[in-house]
Parts: C-alpha cells; sequence; structure tokens
C-alpha cells in the first residue's frame, strides 16, 4: 500500500504546464461542433482564480490529469451553456428532479441541460455572498437555503443564457427549490411544471390506497409508476412544442442508453471508492463524479469521456493499492455532502475518508433498467429520496451505512434549509437506533473568504476522535 | 419585459464588474459597456494617498485601488503605473519621490559583463512583494467581484528599463545579438511573476508603452518586441487565460503586429477606434481610448461627449470592446473629470447627447436578442446594440427600431 498526496493549486499550475501542449489542446467539449477555439476546457485550478473562484487557492487536488479535467469541466459549465447557445443549440433548465428529465431532455436534438440549483455550489466556489444577496432582494432570505442563490443568476443573465425553457419539478419536490423557480418565473423565464406525486409509506389508514412491494426498493402506492410515466410522455409533447422538435421514440432510447451506461461507469466509481483500502479518489472528486449523473454537465458525450478516464485511474489505483490517505481512517458516511469543497478535503486531512453520500441527488445514481426507456426512468426516480418520507430515506441511508461499513455519519445542512433540516432529526435517530453509529450533524456556515469555521472543525475532530476512541473499545470488549 | 400575472416591470439585476468581464470575454453582452479607466497610480490621489508611497506599500496601494472604485465604480482594478517593477527587482535604479512614481535612474546594464550578471530575479526582490501583496490583499476582500488586472511590463519595456531607453534603441541598430540578450533576459523575468500572479488571482496586462511607434519603429516592433510578447502571451494561453496587452503612444502603424501577438485584448491609445476596429476589430476585443489629456483638462461636457462617442464607436466592434483611457490617468486628475467619464459611460450615448433613452438615431435599424432581453434593464441604451455578436440572434427591426413585441 502507497499513500497519495493531494497538491495544491501552485504545484498543479506548475505540472499542467509540463504536460504536452497538444494534448491539452485537443480537449474539448461539444465535440459534435468540431473543434473550436472557445471549446478547450482543459486548465488548471489557477486559471479559475481570476475569474472569482477563490476558493480553489484553499484546497488540494488529485494530482492525476485524468481527475484534473473532471474539475474543469465542472467549473467550465456556465461558458458552456452560453456557448451552446451562440453554436444554435438550445438551452433548457431543469430542476427538482434530480437525474430523471435530463436523460429524456437529451434526447431532443441540439440541446443542452443544466440545473440551475446547482449553482448552489456557487457561492461556496467564489467565497462570496454576490449571488444571495440578490437572492434576498427578491425575497428569499436566511430563511430559504443556498440554493437561493440560482435566483441571482436567474435575475442577472450573467452564468447562464435566458433558457429555452426550465422544467421545474413541483409537488414531492423541496419547497425551497419550489420558491426559487417562482422566483425565476416571475423573473420572466418560460417554465414548464410537472407536478410530481408523493411517493407514500403504508400505513395503516391509507385504506383506499393499495401498495406494491418492489424488491431493494420502498413499497409504493400501486399505478405511481404508471403515473410518473405518463408525466413524462405529458414532458415529450410539452416540451417538443416549446422547443419545436418532436422527438423519436429511437432518440429517446438512445439517450436513455447513454445515462444507463454513465450511470455504470458512476457506480463503478463509488464502489471502488468505498471498499479499496485505501481511498483511491478525494471526495471532492467523487462528489463531482455523482453529479455527473444527473445532467452529465449538460454535454454526455464528454462527460463520459472523462468519467471513463477517471475510471481507469481508480481501477489502476484499487489493483496496485494505492489512494490517498491511511487505511485505518475513519469511515464516514455522508448525508447531504455540501457545495463546499473545503469542508470535504478538510475531513480528509483530518484522518476521515467519505465511503457513501445520501442526498437528494440519490435518485440519478439508481441504476437504469433495460427495457422501456421511459418506464426505466421513472423506476429509477422512484427509488429517490425527494418523493418519499423522512422514514423511506432513513431506511436508504440505514442501507447505505450497512453496505459501506461506515463507522459513523455526517449531516450537514445548509443554512435555511428546509426540507433537509427538517429531515435531519428523523434520519438521526434512525441511523443511531438501527444502524448503532454515531452521528455528527451540523450547519452549513454562511461561505466566507478563509478556512470553514473553527466550530466545525473542533465538532469534527472530537467527532472523529470519538469514533477512533470506540474503535479501541470495541477492540478491547 | 413584464410579470405575465402581475404586469410588473421586471427589473434585471446590475451585474457586478466581474461578471460583465467574464461575458465579454465569452462573446456575450453584458449590462453595459465594461468601463475600465486605467486608474493605476491616479488612485492613490484619488484615495488621498501619496503616489510615491503605494508603490513601497502593497496594503496602501491595495486601499488607494479600493477607495478610488468605491468613489469612481470603473470596472476593475488596475495595478499600478510603474513599468520598472521588473528591472528594478533585476538592478536597476529608480529614483523614488512621495508625489510620483518612480523615474528610472540608473540602467542596470553598462556593458556585456553586466549582461552576463543579470538574474531571474526572486519574487522577493525589489518591489516585487508589493505588488503581489495588493494583488492578494485586492482579490482576497473584492475578487469575487471586481476583476484584478495587474501590468507586468513587456520584454521589450523591461530591456529598455535594464538598459537605458537610448541605448537600447541603438542596440537594436548597433548590436542586436546584445538586445536580444536583453529582451531574453527580460522574457525570463515576467515568467515567474506573471505565475505567481495568476496565482494570487491576478489577471495579467503585459504593458509595453516603450514599443510603440512614438518611441520605436513598426521594424523594430516587429523584429524586437514582438516575439517576446507572443511567446508569454502563448504561455499565458496555455492556461487558458484571456491576455490584455497594453501599448500607448502612437500604435496606428503596427496595429496588425500587435494583434499579431495573440493578445485577446488590446488597449490602446492614439488611434480611432473605428480604425482599430476596422483592422483588427475581427480578432481582438478592444480596451480604449478617451485620451487622458481630454480628463486632465477638458471640462465635463466635451469628457462626457467624447466618453459617448467612444462607447459609441467601440460597441460596435465585433469582438467586443472596454472603454477605457488610451493611458493611464495623470496623477492630477480632477475627480470630477472621472465621474463624468463614467457618467457618460453608465448612461450611453444617446443620454448623452440629449437623446431620449432608446433612440437610435445614428445607429442601424436593428436589435438583437440580448437587447430585446435588456429592454428592461433601464439601461436603455445597448438597444442601439448593432453587433452581429454570438447569440443575438435574428434581427427584427421595426418602425421606432424598437424590438418587435
Ligand atoms: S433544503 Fe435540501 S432539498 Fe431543499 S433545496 Fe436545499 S439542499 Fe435541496
Amino acid at each position: 500500500m502507497s499513500a497519495l498526496e493531494r497538491i495544491d493549486i501552485g504545484t498543479w499550475q506548475r505540472r499542467f504546464l509540463d504536460l504536452d501542449p497538444d494534448e491539452v489542446a485537443g480537449v474539448h467539449y461539444f465535440r459534435h461542433l468540431g473543434p473550436r477555439a472557445f471549446s478547450r476546457y482543459f486548465k488548471p485550478p489557477s486559471s479559475f482564480l481570476g475569474y472569482g473562484f477563490r476558493r480553489l487557492r484553499r484546497l488540494h487536488y488529485d494530482p492525476d490529469p485524468r481527475a484534473l479535467r473532471l474539475f474543469s469541466f465542472m467549473l467550465e459549465e456556465g461558458e458552456r451553456l452560453f456557448r451552446a447557445r451562440q453554436s444554435g443549440m438550445r438551452v433548457v433548465g431543469l430542476m427538482g428532479d434530480y437525474g430523471a428529465v435530463a436523460p429524456l431532455l437529451f434526447a431532443f436534438p441540439d440541446v443542452t441541460a443544466f440545473y440551475p440549483d446547482f449553482c448552489y455550489w456557487t457561492p461556496f466556489l467564489t467565497e462570496s455572498e454576490v449571488l444571495l444577496e440578490r437572492a434576498e432582494r427578491r425575497g428569499l432570505g436566511a430563511d430559504t437555503c443556498y440554493v437561493r442563490a440560482a435566483v441571482g443568476a436567474f435575475t442577472s443573465q450573467a452564468y447562464w443564457p435566458e433558457p429555452d425553457l426550465v422544467a421545474a419539478s413541483t409537488g414531492a419536490s423541496c419547497d425551497d427549490l419550489a420558491a426559487v423557480a417562482q422566483v425565476a418565473f416571475d423573473a420572466g423565464t418560460k417554465m414548464m411544471f410537472l407536478e410530481i406525486p408523493q411517493r407514500k409509506d403504508p400505513a395503516p389508514w391509507l385504506t383506499a390506497t393499495r401498495f406494491i412491494s418492489v424488491a431493494g426498493q420502498a413499497p409504493r402506492q400501486a399505478g405511481l409508476l404508471e403515473r410518473l410515466c405518463e408525466i413524462y410522455r405529458d414532458f415529450f409533447d410539452r416540451a417538443g412544442t416549446a422547443l419545436g422538435t418532436p422527438v423519436t421514440e429511437d432518440r429517446v432510447a438512445g439517450s436513455v442508453a447513454r445515462f444507463r451506461e454513465l450511470r455504470a461507469v458512476i457506480a463503478e466509481i463509488r464502489t471502488l471508492v468505498a471498499t479499496a483500502p485505501l481511498c483511491p479518489l478525494p471526495a471532492t472528486e467523487e462528489l463531482l463524479v455523482q453529479f455527473a449523473s444527473t445532467h452529465a454537465y449538460g454535454d454526455p458525450a464528454e462527460c463520459r469521456r472523462i468519467l471513463d478516464g477517471v475510471l481507469e485511474l481508480v481501477r489502476e489505483r484499487s489493483e496496485r493499492g494505492v489512494g490517498f490517505g491511511r487505511e485505518d481512517d475513519v469511515r464516514l458516511y455522508w448525508v447531504n455532502p455540501p457545495p463546499d469543497p473545503l469542508l470535504h478535503v478538510h475531513v480528509e486531512r483530518t484522518g476521515a475518508r467519505v465511503v457513501g453520500t445520501e442526498y437528494l441527488i440519490a435518485s440519478a445514481l439508481t441504476p437504469l433498467s433495460e427495457g422501456d426507456p421511459v418506464k426505466s426512468i421513472a423506476r429509477a426516480f422512484l427509488t429517490g429520496s425527494l418523493l418519499g418520507s423522512s422514514a423511506a430515506r432513513s431506511e436508504t441511508i440505514v442501507a447505505g451505512i450497512r453496505e459501506t461499513k461506515a463507522e459513523g455519519v455526517v449531516i450537514s445542512n445548509l443554512f435555511g434549509s428546509s426540507h433537509c433540516g427538517a429531515e435531519t432529526p428523523v434520519i438521526r435517530r434512525a441511523v443511531e437506533e438501527k444502524a448503532g453509529v454515531p452521528v455528527l450533524s451540523f450547519d452549513v456556515p454562511k461561505p466566507a473568504p478563509g478556512e470553514i469555521s473553527s466550530q466545525v472543525q473542533n465538532r469534527l475532530a472530537a467527532f472523529l476522535e470519538a469514533i477512533r476512541a470506540r474503535r479501541g473499545r470495541c477492540a478491547t470488549s | 419585459m413584464r410579470d405575465e400575472l402581475t404586469g410588473n416591470r421586471i427589473i434585471r439585476d446590475e451585474m457586478t464588474p466581474l461578471e460583465r468581464f467574464s461575458l465579454l470575454l465569452i462573446d456575450e453582452q453584458p449590462d453595459r459597456v465594461l468601463t475600465v479607466p486605467l486608474v493605476t497610480a491616479h488612485a492613490a490621489t484619488a484615495a488621498g494617498l501619496r503616489p510615491g508611497d503605494c508603490v513601497r506599500d502593497g496594503a496602501l496601494m491595495a486601499r488607494a485601488q479600493i477607495e478610488a472604485q468605491e468613489l469612481y465604480g470603473h470596472d476593475a482594478y488596475t495595478l499600478f503605473s510603474d513599468v520598472g517593477i521588473l528591472a528594478e527587482a533585476m538592478g536597476s535604479t529608480y529614483h523614488h519621490a512621495p508625489d510620483a512614481i518612480p523615474i528610472l535612474d540608473r540602467p542596470v546594464v553598462r556593458d556585456l559583463a553586466d549582461l552576463a550578471r543579470l538574474r531571474v530575479p526572486e519574487l522577493s526582490a525589489g518591489r516585487l512583494p508589493v505588488y503581489l501583496e495588493a494583488t492578494e490583499i485586492l482579490h482576497r476582500s473584492r475578487g469575487d467581484r471586481i476583476p484584478v488586472f495587474c501590468f507586468v511590463p513587456a520584454p521589450f519595456t523591461t530591456a529598455a528599463a535594464l538598459r537605458g531607453v537610448e541605448d537600447f534603441l541603438v542596440d537594436t541598430i548597433t548590436d542586436p545579438d546584445l538586445a536580444d540578450q536583453l529582451l531574453l533576459a527580460a522574457e525570463r523575468a515576467a515568467v515567474p511573476l506573471l505565475d505567481e500572479l495568476v496565482l494570487r488571482g491576478a489577471l495579467p496586462v503585459l504593458v509595453d508603452p516603450l514599443a510603440s511607434a512614438s518611441v520605436a519603429s513598426p521594424a523594430t516592433y516587429r523584429r524586437y518586441a514582438l516575439p517576446g510578447t507572443k511567446r508569454l502571451i502563448d504561455r499565458l494561453h496555455r492556461l487558458d487565460l484571456d491576455v490584455t496587452l497594453h501599448v500607448c503612444g502612437e500604435v496606428a502603424p503596427i496595429l496588425e503586429d500587435l494583434a499579431a501577438t495573440g493578445a485577446d485584448l488590446l488597449s490602446f491609445d492614439q488611434v480611432p477606434i473605428a480604425a482599430a476596429r476596422e483592422s483588427i476589430g475581427d480578432r481582438v476585443r478592444l480596451v480604449g481610448n478617451v485620451s487622458p489629456q481630454i480628463l486632465l483638462r477638458g471640462d465635463r461636457e466635451e469628457i462626457r461627449a467624447v466618453t459617448a462617442a467612444a462607447v459609441r464607436e467601440g460597441t460596435r466592434n465585433p469582438k467586443g470592446f472596454v472603454l477605457s483611457t488610451g493611458c493611464e490617468l495623470p496623477i492630477r486628475t480632477a475627480k470630477e473629470s472621472v465621474l463624468a467619464f463614467m457618467e457618460a459611460a453608465q448612461r450611453g450615448p444617446a443620454a448623452m447627447e440629449g437623446r431620449p433613452p432608446g433612440d437610435r438615431a445614428g445607429s442601424p435599424a436593428a436589435s438583437c436578442r440580448i437587447c430585446e432581453r435588456r429592454e428592461d434593464s433601464e439601461r436603455q441604451y445597448y438597444r442601439e446594440c448593432p453587433h452581429d455578436h454570438p447569440g443575438s440572434g435574428p434581427r427584427i427591426p421595426n418602425d421606432e427600431g424598437r424590438p418587435a413585441q
């Protein structure tokens, strides 16, 4: 076993300049447009500093170019959306569904998708309140989670071009997301709302509802799958009208198949990260891999190339027994991992590794079955957390903890988050009772320049210490 | 644009300077013209400080920039006036006075032996730490909203400051080898400084005032200044950074050469904007070029008129435009003059010329999708946008010159 070291931003800049310039210049997004000067995206993190991404200075990175490529692909997403529009592609925003609508949307020709919701990374990456201040001026203040950053992006039109359409899932979704969608609507955005039905848990008083059980999944009302499929078929019609192009069955099948393969790659990366004796990919990079499952950062073909590279890297490392940290690092399961990479880096620096995660994009990580593509999307979405109860979500988390042999659970919520915040006590109780592992929950502090808050640092340190002490007690007993 | 349900007028949020700049770099239209007068050492005056103190103290240098920006509201910090920083760090001596920027006193290279002793300066040499500290402070305090442009002398200007301007120009004729070696040393010296500035969040601006046609011939520019500048820009391009080149003085005869350096933005001085647009505007974003003398000596009305005209001409540039001054503001420029310049930039040419907002007199009768979207922004003058810029979509002129509803 040998340990790898993460490298700082300066080291990446120097190493990047030593890479073969032709290879670097050959890396493009939207390759179907042919190589364009603008579509080159592979660059070191320092290249983003002057454009406001101040957090990058404090991070430590995987030293392999294959992992860096993923980082730059993600950071370049905003520009990619503008370039898509300039190149004649349609730009569609998706909100609140996480992984269901994107594979369907990519069936339309010349289209790209993004999640305005994921703008909640921006205040952290930029160490800035610009977007949050704008949201506040529109009435979404500290009592809404940082996903409100999307409001500031909608109203300034500086982060993505005005979308041709935004398809927002409402109903069994989060009210913070709904609030953001409303402001976007008020700001003149062309919206389409998808009313997502709730996945209920069986209960004695639900006498009129018939429930069905599906192996490995939470029970659900009979007919729910078909209802979702109807919603998605209706989506095709409405989106086709809005975008001025109908979609064919073949294209739908092709797009879903591409996401099926993409998710399979992601699943293998996640498994290796959880099971290798030494962690073969740092937490931030792994989180970026997971987010790719939702919409492939707007370019499924290039995203697949990148993830193939990351998978190859993770396999190599696992086979060679090479990785980050130490074998006795504390194995953490992270619920609602925050969009603050500094927090991930900090957790790893303090002697822990993240072996599993659960959050509201979980439905995008569920494998897509073969067969009817729309059904396969709906089936996967039904496994998600957002449309179900907190109790069902807790069950998923408990299963995940057992599967990954996690020794402790961290639940981090964004200040003001209503959905996630409300679920925390339920999850905590379930984890303590059923999985028997300790839980640390905290609110992620407001993004600010500098290191993460000392209070969070201290609580994490004490938590990890307690887990190590527990190990000792278990060994002696 | 109106809210469909309530009928309320929808107001877009004003962009930050960094958002404006980022959009410009990707061929998009910001909410108003990006406005970056070369405030540089004048920032000290605006902040009630002395330029000579600021060039020796990074915290003061940063404070001057912050206070000047808060006063004027311009769209980037510009660090700083002093083009001798590399030469000084390599051994040339400068005369420092409290109320002025440093002036070259004794060049370090007298003969070949001096040349052989030249080394790439450590980042701790001379006043390089002052620049690095100022950059760091600005990026840390406001780098999420305001771009931090850092001026780094291009090789030709540093070589001239290592050798003395006249001697160096003579060398280019009588001893090309010596001139080449000086240029190479100057180029190598710039590399670590540029790298470090990037790591501290700066956006690099190469400045080459001594290479303009006011000082050297176009042939000299091509033979001596262009190659080293181009290599530095190529290197920055490997990091996929957008590079600004600033050359003040007479540049008409070398416009094509300046574009050939590969600079993404060209900050230029004594050429009509229309002429620059015609010759290189399809390749380079133009940055310019209200004469600093107008700001120094002109009255408010003159400043507003000249600025409005610059906006009118510049915003027609196909690759985009940053309103600026042709050279840095003289230290003693009146604050009211800079404010008049900023006001003209922010209100747009129509308002400045006494026409109602949105009036397109003199502009092609056209609109673009972006202009339509901006209709609600209360920054009406982008409705004059005549660009065929990417993303502008179909043009829909109508009788009033307003976007069709
Ligand atoms: S509360 Fe949770 S689910 Fe809701 S927007 Fe915030 S992070 Fe997403």
